[in-house]
């Protein structure tokens, strides 16, 4: 099937244009074959014509004189060398009267044709024969056109055949460039877009040249690759589908299910909760009642409570006033113990007093001794210092002046030491100078002896001691200099020593100021912790003085604290007595307080009972109501969820039957869908 | 016996002929002359008499090593010249016998100015051929720079 479509593509569009191109050339060469047939075969006609009509005038104008001298035998002789020519059939000469005179025949076939092709087969060209003005007879010449016919027939049929043969060149060029260049890339193109047809999707388009064909290609190429995309997409989503929609229905289904179970088991709540009316209705009648009976109860107690309330506030106002007395002299037994107890360690402390103002009395005279003994030593110390400290160091101080003014002195001497060697150094260099112009005069001097030649020769000796001289005094320059410069460098190493020296003096004498004004501070410090002793001593006396009237009002507070003890415990005594009394009388009035107390609570507690308990009712009462009134909001409530799952069933075996014709589509489409490889 | 004057050149040692000789001293008052080459460093003005000064150690292309500089006044083809030398040694006397032509390559002298080398006790004595130091040109140059010189002095006093 593939192979015959490529046939079909090759032959519809190589095959037709050629075939159109042939059949263009034919058309446009038919009318131009035909023009040139007639135009040709009547220009052949003409110049047979003309061919003939010169063979009669040749012939006319030599027959005249032949006819007129009866030399008819060489008449004959030139017509038939003229008849010799193949397009003449005959020639016939007649004379005045129409009677032929000789007559010649050439040796072709006379035929006849009809084709209006061709020339006429045969014709006749006529002429007068004639001398000056007078007439001889006539020649009449018939030839034939089977020579034109001939030429005609190769001219027109040779071009044609050639024409032909380009053509079908030209042609063939046409037909094998058209099948290379797009036949052959339409014809792969169709094939594969046959396989894509036939549901292959995995046909590869392949790379092609050319403008359109490759545009051609690159699209289909595209349209494949998204094509196939879709499909594989719409595959998958199909089957998902096809899934989820058997999942949905399978669910639904189950859903259903339980609808139904729902349904019955609501039915059965709604049979219940009509029971559980009835009852509730039952329990709420009996309730009212109870709720009755309690409510004379309570009236009743209440009576009860309200005497027996009077009772006890009675009673409790007896209690107190027992209880109030009881307290008082209880108070008034704690304050003389408390009284008693303060007088005790006011005692105490007396004694405690009197025993620390002797150890004060004591510390203080400790501290009178030693303030006096320490402004003693600071008198001393004051003394040493202001004799022996500030004296030395005022030595140390002009010693130590002393020795900067040496060590100045010495520096000086050493720089001027350093300046004279400095002037050696200057008059060495002078003699350094001196000692090489002697060397160059030598050098000078000997140059002159030698170009003075023998007279020269005394004065040459001459100029040689000059110049062991100039070297000699070169080289003790040479060693005086470097001892200077050894000396100067030892100078300024001298320098160097002697200025670290100064600055260790001034070092020096700078801390022996210190030390001075430490010295003077010392003595200031000495002066005034003397002054400070002597005041603390002072002080202490007079505070000895006062401890002294301390003590002897501390021994006046202890007697008279002795005595208030005494009355103390008498008070005490007769107090603790009349507790006693009072304390039985309390245990009486309380012990009844108690019991009238315990009638009352009863009582209270029997009422508060039986209110509870009428709250109880009431609260029980309202509650049966309220149950009752939400059991039948709850009965319509279940009435209308039944009507619902009903309906609710209706719609979900609607919903199901939706599913299921949905995935038969799907399944429908994902056949389809299987057609097309991927 | 032949005699030359022995000088130093950085580390070598060079003779020259006596008779070219007239007299050794330390250069003073050299004054600079424009547009000379490198080793015409300047004029020398001695006894009222201008002297050009050739620095040998720039000529013979021996490294300077100046210590002490001296200043060899000799007669040449363009008058009296200046050869500033390190250090001029003295008199000094060979055998011209044993002059020998130096070898290729002999230290850092220009081998066309030696007239040939001898040897006294270690060191080994360059002798210098003065016809070739002073080429004809250079003669010319030194006249030129003599003739600046003088000419800038009689502007000077005019």
């Amino acid at each position: 099937m593939a192979s015959s479509g490529r046939r079909v593509t090759k032959n519809s569009i190589a095959v037709s244009f050629t075939l159109i191109i042939i059949f263009i050339f034919i058309i446009c060469q038919g009318p131009l074959w035909l023009w040139f047939l007639f135009t040709q075969k009547d220009k052949f006609g003409e110049m047979l014509h003309e061919r003939a009509q010169m063979s009669a005038r040749m012939i006319s104008s030599v027959a005249g004189d032949y006819i007129g001298d009866g030399n008819i035998a060489s008449l004959k002789k030139t017509i038939d060398k003229i008849a010799e020519d193949e397009i003449i059939l005959s020639i016939k000469v007649f004379d005045m009267n129409g009677v032929l005179v000789t007559s010649a025949f050439s040796r072709v076939e006379e035929r006849d044709s009809a084709s209006p092709l061709y020339i006429s087969w045969r014709n006749t060209a006529r002429d007068r024969i004639s001398v000056g003005t007078k007439e001889f007879g006539m020649v009449e010449v018939s030839y034939s056109g089977a020579k034109a016919n001939n030429a005609m027939f190769w001219l027109l049929s040779i071009p044609p055949i050639a024409q032909a043969f380009v053509f079908a060149l030209i042609t063939l060029a046409i037909f094998w460039f058209t099948y290379l260049r797009v036949g052959k890339p339409i014809g792969i193109l169709s094939e594969r877009l046959e396989r894509i047809t036939s549901g292959d999707l995995t046909v590869e388009i392949p790379e092609m040249d050319g403008k359109e064909i490759e545009a051609i290609a690159d699209g289909l190429r595209y349209l494949v690759q998204r094509f196939s995309a879709t499909v594989r997409r719409m595959h998958s989503l199909a089957s998902n589908v096809m899934e989820t929609t058997g999942g949905l229905s399978s669910s639904f289904k189950n859903s259903m299910e339980m609808v139904k179970k729902q349904s019955t088991s609501t039915d059965e709540i709604a049979l219940s909760l009509k029971g559980s009316l009835e009852s509730q209705k039952k329990i709420s009648d009996s309730t009212e009642q109870l709720s009755g009976i309690s409510g004379e109860n309570v009236s009743s107690l209440m009576e009860v409570k309200a005497s027996e309330d009077e009772i006890v506030t009675h009673m409790a106002s007896l209690y107190d006033a027992t209880e109030k007395s009881y307290t008082i002299v209880s108070d008034m037994v704690d304050t003389t113990t408390s009284v008693n107890e303060n007088v005790q360690r006011v005692l105490a402390s007396v004694e405690n007093t009197s025993a620390s103002v002797e150890e004060i009395i004591a510390s203080v005279k400790e501290v009178e001794s030693s303030a006096r003994e320490s402004s003693r030593i600071a008198n001393d110390v004051r003394e040493q210092a202001a004799h022996n400290g500030v004296v030395t160091v005022g030595k140390a101080i002009t010693g130590m002046s002393e020795i900067t003014d040496k060590v100045t002195y010495s520096v000086d001497i050493v720089g001027r030491l350093g300046k004279r060697s400095d002037d050696v150094q200057r008059i060495l260099s002078v003699m350094k100078e001196v000692t090489d112009q002697t060397n160059l005069l030598s050098i000078n001097a000997s140059i002159l002896a030698e170009q003075a030649g023998e007279h020269g020769k005394g004065f040459s000796v001459v100029a040689e001691e000059m110049r062991e001289l100039s070297e000699k005094t070169g080289a003790y320059t040479k060693d005086i200099a470097g001892i200077i410069s050894m000396i100067k460098r030892e100078i300024s190493d001298v320098v160097i020593a002697i200025t670290e020296g100064m600055r260790f003096v001034e070092e020096g004498s700078l801390l022996v100021y210190d030390v001075g004004e430490t010295m003077s501070a010392i003595l200031e410090a000495a002066h005034e912790s003397a002054n400070m002793t002597k005041m603390i001593e002072r002080s202490t006396e007079s505070q000895v003085i006062a401890l002294r009237h301390v003590e002897d009002s501390v021994i006046e507070v202890n007697t008279m604290s002795l005595e208030m003890n005494k009355v103390m415990d008498k008070l005490f005594r007769s107090t603790e007595f009349i507790l006693l009394h009072i304390g039985e009388v309390k245990e009486v009035a309380e012990t009844t307080k108690q019991g009238i107390f315990e009638q009352s609570e009863g009582v209270k507690s029997i009422a508060q009972n039986i209110e509870i308990t009428n709250e109880r009712v009431a609260v029980i009462n309202e509650s049966a109501t309220r149950q009752r009134r939400l059991e039948e909001g709850l009965f319509s409530e279940v009435e209308e969820i039944r009507n619902a799952g009903v309906w609710i069933l209706s719609d979900m075996e609607r919903v199901s039957n939706t599913f299921s014709r949905l995935r038969e589509d799907v399944d429908v489409l994902k056949r389809e869908m299987g057609m097309f490889k991927v | 016996m032949e005699q030359s004057l022995a000088f130093r050149l950085g580390q070598t040692t060079l003779g020259l002929d006596i008779n070219a000789a007239v007299e050794v001293m330390t250069p003073f008052g050299v004054k600079a002359i424009p547009n000379m080459p490198d080793y015409i460093p300047g004029i020398m003005k001695i006894r009222g008499e201008l002297v050009p000064l050739i620095d040998m150690r720039v000529r013979l292309g021996v490294e300077p090593r100046p210590t002490k500089e001296r200043a060899i006044i000799v007669r040449s083809i363009a008058g009296k010249v200046g050869l500033l030398v390190d250090e001029v040694f003295g008199i000094m006397k060979f055998d011209a016998g044993k002059l020998r032509k130096p070898p290729v390559i002999f230290l850092g002298l220009k081998r066309r100015y030696l007239a040939g080398l001898y040897g006294v006790d270690d060191d080994v004595i360059a002798v210098l051929d003065m016809n070739e130091i002073l080429s004809s040109e250079e003669a010319l140059l030194l006249e030129k720079a003599r003739k600046k010189k003088g000419k800038k002095k009689g502007k000077k006093a005019s």
